[in-house]
């Protein structure tokens, strides 16, 4: 506890270049982490998928904007059966894209991913619950997973009342249907995007962060009216058996077929192009951070060696006073940390800095390493300090 | 009884290939209670004398025994316990922290120390500010004080934590004459107490009030009277 007075003393005496040693650390930290996880973003995407046979799956890039023309339902399931047909195929997979109301978050309008049969074969990371298909059907009734904001307002297991869309003789309306949340997805919500094509895909441009996601496989849930289907793009699976070469030869008619060890090479030229251009201006960017943040450490204990070299008089042993300063640099540190986290929790600050960001462990091992070259630097610079005699620094300080 | 035993002490400055004794086979015997003053021109070695009495500098040869105890066997943190316990320091220049506030320039010792409670330190701080005539000042800034009244807050500092030895080092130095008497007068109330002083000073005066006056030249103790 009187270690605990000195420390709050010691934060007083250089109140405001603390109060600025903290608040630069704090945007460090929001700045550096948010690089990281930029850096290191595309790896995680590229794990989404937990159960992708990737040698008899295709993108099939383009298909629908080639054969469907604008608003063509039927012309789009008549696409979708047959590609179905093609010998060697085992299914289509694609999404209906509806918007719901959400019961407790009824004010809120909330995307819906209504996944084909075959689309639902493919799970994504869940943090609760199962995955369609998994377990019981619930008697038939309408089964949703959850993913971001909406997640935290129902439970697993739990009835939830969604509005879908629906026409009737008034016009378009909102009417109930109970689903039941069978799962939770993994923060942040990531899904698939066929809204997309491309001769070169990747998963950092297939994936899409969602603020709030229903997943569904209940394809009953479209408005029928007002079908969403993928504006250009499908993901045809082919039979366990099946000649992949012919199987490719023929989805070549309907638009640019790529397997996902194709996507996966694709993907990791990508990845290794991003990382050959951001780390070395990530890396200059860090070095000057902890030269900066050297110098300010520098300047602080400095600022602080006359009060420190008055402990020493007064009884403080020479580790303890290089103690004292490490001590309130980390303290500063962590202080900044929260700050830092309490800021990412804010709405604006997510969208601007974070809206493509995983955090994970590496944040983490980043903040704290992040912290332990500060306190590094501030024990050293400390105890270069302590050696000097403290009637001479006294001195020195007139 | 001996509080402090100096024998044979040298003290060498290096710096680089140069080096400078600052002391040569210094000896020095003070007893308990003794009120000493040590006189010298500048680079006779005093201040480094004081240093080491204090336990704030190390000593290249000879042996330093400190209220019985083997300073030169003592690591840092031995070091600094007894600079806690056994030693209060008055410099000149006062040593105070300035945007602390009296209270806790006074109680700053008392932080330190592992044998005072946290509740006692209050009765103490409050007890030698009223020593030292401070106690209607404890809550300003040490930088809102006159020179006088800053060194009486040292002194208030150097006896809170009830040492043995008061090491003071020019303490009315920077003070008029009418000031300066009266910090001579709280040192010697201290003394009378059983407080050992030792004050470094050019002062005639203030070397009359002590009981000793121990004369240095180039590093050398050249006798007592």
């Amino acid at each position: 506890m009187k270690k605990l007075i000195l420390l709050g003393a010691q934060f007083r005496l250089n109140f405001s270049s603390n109060v600025f040693f903290v608040l630069q650390c704090t945007l460090v930290f929001l700045l550096a982490n948010s690089t990281v996880s930029s850096i290191l973003y595309g790896g995680f995407v590229g794990r989404y998928y937990t159960n992708l046979d990737k040698d008899r799956t295709f993108f099939l890039s383009s298909a629908v904007d080639n054969h469907v023309a604008f608003a063509d339902s039927e012309g789009f399931y008549r696409l979708a059966e047959e590609i179905s047909a093609i010998s060697g195929v085992s299914g289509v997979g694609y999404q209906m894209e509806e918007s719901f109301l959400a019961g407790k978050n009824d004010d809120t309008i909330v995307r819906g991913l209504i996944l084909s049969g075959d689309m639902a074969k493919i799970q994504y990371p869940l943090s609760q619950g199962r995955w369609f298909g998994s377990g019981d059907d619930a008697g038939g009734q309408t089964q949703v997973i959850l993913g971001g904001e909406i997640a935290g307002f129902y439970e697993t297991g739990e009835v939830a009342t969604l509005y879908r869309l629906t026409v009737t003789d008034e016009g378009m309306q909102y009417v109930p249907v109970e689903a039941r949340v069978i799962g939770k997805m993994r923060a942040p919500a990531f899904a698939l995007s066929l809204n997309y094509a491309s001769t070169q895909p990747t998963y950092t441009d297939m994936f899409e962060p969602y603020h709030s996601l229903i997943l569904t496989d209940d394809l009953s849930l479209i408005c029928t009216d007002d079908v969403r289907f993928p504006m250009l793009s499908l993901l045809v699976f082919a039979e366990r058996r099946a000649d992949l070469q012919a199987v490719r030869e023929e989805l070549r008619r309907y638009g640019q077929p790529f397997d996902f060890n194709e996507v996966d090479q694709f993907y990791d030229a990508a990845i290794s192009f991003r990382l050959a251009n951001q780390l070395p201006t990530t890396g200059v960017m860090i070095l000057g951070i902890l030269f900066g943040v050297a110098g300010i450490t520098y300047l602080g204990v400095y600022q602080n060696m006359k009060s420190i070299a008055v402990y020493h008089l007064c009884g403080m042993s020479r580790k303890g006073c290089a103690y004292i300063n490490v001590a309130l640099n980390a303290a500063m540190m962590v202080v900044s940390l929260l700050f830092a986290f309490l800021l990412y929790c804010v709405p604006s600050v997510q969208d601007y800095l974070f809206r493509r960001t995983m955090f994970g462990t590496y944040n983490l091992l980043f903040s704290a390493a992040f912290i332990s070259v500060v306190i590094g630097i501030s024990f050293l610079i400390s105890y270069g300090f302590s050696k000097r005699s403290p009637v001479l620094t006294l001195r020195r300080f007139e | 009884m001996m509080l402090i035993e100096l024998k044979k002490i040298d003290k060498i400055y290096r710096n680089g290939q140069q080096s400078f004794q600052a002391l040569k086979e210094v000896d020095l015997s003070i007893r308990e209670g003794e009120m000493v003053a040590v006189q010298g021109k500048s680079g006779a070695g005093k201040s480094t004398l004081l240093h080491i009495i204090g336990c704030v500098d190390s000593f290249d040869g000879g042996s330093y025994l400190l209220d019985g105890t083997d300073v030169g066997k003592l690591k840092d943190r031995g070091l600094a316990r007894i600079r806690n316990q056994k030693i209060g320091f008055v410099m000149q220049d006062f040593a105070l922290v300035p945007k602390l506030s009296v209270y806790e320039n006074i109680a700053v010792p008392l932080y330190l120390s592992k044998s005072v409670r946290l509740r006692e330190i209050r009765d103490r701080v409050e007890k030698a500010a009223e020593d030292v005539g401070l106690a209607s000042q404890l809550h300003k800034l040490a930088n809102q004080l006159s020179g006088g009244q800053k060194q009486r807050v040292a002194i208030a500092r150097a006896v809170v934590n009830s040492p043995k030895i008061i090491l003071a080092d020019e303490p009315t130095g920077a003070l008029d004459a009418a000031t300066a008497g009266e910090i001579m007068a709280l040192l010697k109330k201290q003394n009378e107490r059983g407080t050992t002083v030792v004050i470094i000073t050019h002062d005639d005066s203030v070397a009359g009030s002590s009981g000793r006056i121990i004369r240095m030249k180039d590093g050398k103790i050249l006798g007592s009277q």
